[in-house]
């Protein structure tokens, strides 16, 4: 597929998605009467699905540049047999290797796929040396959950569903880890990182058991208790357990971690200038944060030539800016409430809401507009550094006298 | 610590056929051929053999261009020594595989 190709269908399906995504705010919110379709919808669809159109239409280029290139010149036994293959742990990647150039021995087309199915399938599942340590680890993981099923129970009892499913995530993950790894070894991305997505992780849990404990009217429903269990299981595999795609570049674990330090405590002195200034400042800060994940990304991206760089910035700064603005957003929002009886964010009264409403904007609502942001920054940052590099080999290559 | 465990016949296949020639480096899709074994089964065992320093692994040094080397197999020392007893086993064994149990770690 050309480029220009590449972008048409790019639009297509992000027009495709946009559409789609109005057609469920039409369904799920009604409209007023006299509320316009176009300045009640069009906007609001405009303004969250563009930014998403542009990014995946990056990523897709980003992946096509990448690998679907090289994909798409191979047969598709070789396609599945390349895909499992990238899942395969650092220390087994020789026999992903290995299997590779067996199938370029194998001649016909139905024999071909049967050997790909079966190394897919050996590369997906590699054998364990150790099997015993992942039912061991399984086992730890479902006593971990009924004890902590019980004990939340009788200490935090709003808190009961929110633990149990992060224990089990947690537990899930640490029996695939164990399970496709040969041995276990020290995350190599950086100290600075894992303390920083550890400590996010648990002050995160602990200020929602404070909060629970200190305010009883305050609720954790299942959704949104699944739903901070999902984003902190998730974090702390990042944490712990990253692709090998996310830590390729320092510079980015450095700067995203930065990021991260700055605008999460940030929080605070938003929340503490709010005092003086109640219009809701802690609302548009929390806004405006996408904008500095694009211009971190997009400086990285230029700095390392790289859109992976910036792309793995955008990654780190969301995470580590996460865990620590919900801990500071979580302690803050219960001051504001003790002291003037509403919500730190808008000024309602948010009696019982707090962590609802930590988790929609902090853990939701702020990473789908950041994400992005960061994605075009990044792009924008390479695309960047490649012109600049071509306009800065041009007056080398243009003052050379031509070549007899 | 040894521990004893019944490889499976597929192992036990693997491990025959490779001690056959054992000078000879054998391939991973050859060695499926050779023992109708799906490719899905022949790398977990070979991957197996290989971690209990029971397989040597090379790559092939004389690759054609344009096409990648490949993965070459054989027995090490251990290796052949496993299917020394395996055959000597499979023979003398009256009652199946059921009572044929090899020192399968550490060897």
């Amino acid at each position: 597929m050309n480029r220009v190709g590449h972008w048409a269908t790019t639009l297509a399906v992000a027009a495709a998605a946009g559409v789609g995504f109005m057609a469920l705010l039409v369904w799920s919110s009604p409209r007023a009467p006299g509320e316009s379709l176009v300045s009640g919808y069009g906007v609001t669809m405009a303004v969250l699905s563009t930014p998403w159109a542009l990014a995946v239409g990056i990523l897709w280029h980003a992946w096509w540049v990448r690998a679907g290139f090289r994909l798409s010149a191979m047969d598709a036994p070789a396609r599945l047999l390349a895909t499992a293959v990238a899942t395969l742990p650092a220390e087994r990647r020789d026999w992903g290797a290995a299997m590779t150039a067996e199938l370029t021995q194998v001649p016909d087309r139905r024999a071909r796929w049967r050997f790909a199915a079966g190394c897919a399938r050996a590369a997906v599942l590699p054998p364990q040396r150790h099997p015993l340590w992942v039912l061991t680890t399984a086992a730890l993981a479902t006593t971990a959950a009924i004890v902590v099923w019980l004990a939340v129970g009788d200490a935090v009892p709003t808190m009961r569903v929110f633990a149990v499913t992060f224990v089990v995530l947690v537990g899930a993950l640490a029996t695939a880890a164990v399970a496709r790894s040969r041995r276990l070894h020290r995350p190599r991305h950086g100290a600075l990182l894992t303390i920083a997505g550890l400590v996010g992780v648990a002050a995160c849990i602990a200020v929602t058991a404070y909060n629970l404990r200190t305010d009883r009217s305050e609720t954790l429903a299942s959704s949104p208790a699944i739903t901070l269990a999902v984003v902190l299981a998730a974090c702390l595999w990042l944490t712990l357990a990253p692709p090998r795609a996310l830590t390729t570049s320092r510079r980015a674990r450095w700067v995203g971690v930065g990021v991260g330090l700055v605008l999460g405590p940030g929080v605070f002195l938003a929340a503490r200038l709010n005092e003086t200034n109640s219009d809701g400042g802690v609302l548009i800060y929390l806004l405006n944060l996408p904008i500095v994940f694009g211009v971190a990304s997009a400086l990285v991206a230029v700095v390392d030539r790289s859109f992976s760089a910036g792309l793995q910035t955008t990654v780190w700064a969301l995470m580590v800016t996460s865990l620590l603005s919900f801990a500071v957003f979580v302690l803050e929002s219960l001051r504001w409430y003790q002291l003037h009886q509403t919500s730190l964010l808008d000024g309602d009264a948010g009696n019982g809401q707090l962590l609802h409403a930590a988790i929609f904007w902090v853990l939701i609502a702020i990473p789908v507009l950041a994400f992005p942001c960061g994605v075009i920054g990044a792009g924008l940052g390479a695309l960047g550094a490649r012109v600049g590099g071509a306009a800065g080999r041009q007056p080398a290559t243009a003052g050379q006298p031509p070549m007899p | 610590m040894a521990r004893s465990r019944r490889p499976s016949a597929h192992t036990i296949a693997v491990v025959l056929a490779l001690a056959e020639t054992p000078s000879t480096w054998r391939y991973g899709y050859e060695l499926c051929r050779m023992l109708d074994v799906q490719a899905g089964s022949m790398y977990p065992i070979l991957i197996r053999l290989a971690d209990r320093g029971l397989l040597e692994t090379a790559w092939e040094s004389d690759a054609p261009e344009g096409r990648p080397p490949r993965h070459l197999y054989r027995l090490t020392g251990p290796g052949l020594a496993l299917a020394t007893e395996l055959a000597q086993q499979a023979t003398t064994s009256v009652a199946g595989p059921a009572t044929l149990r090899v020192k399968w770690e550490g060897a």
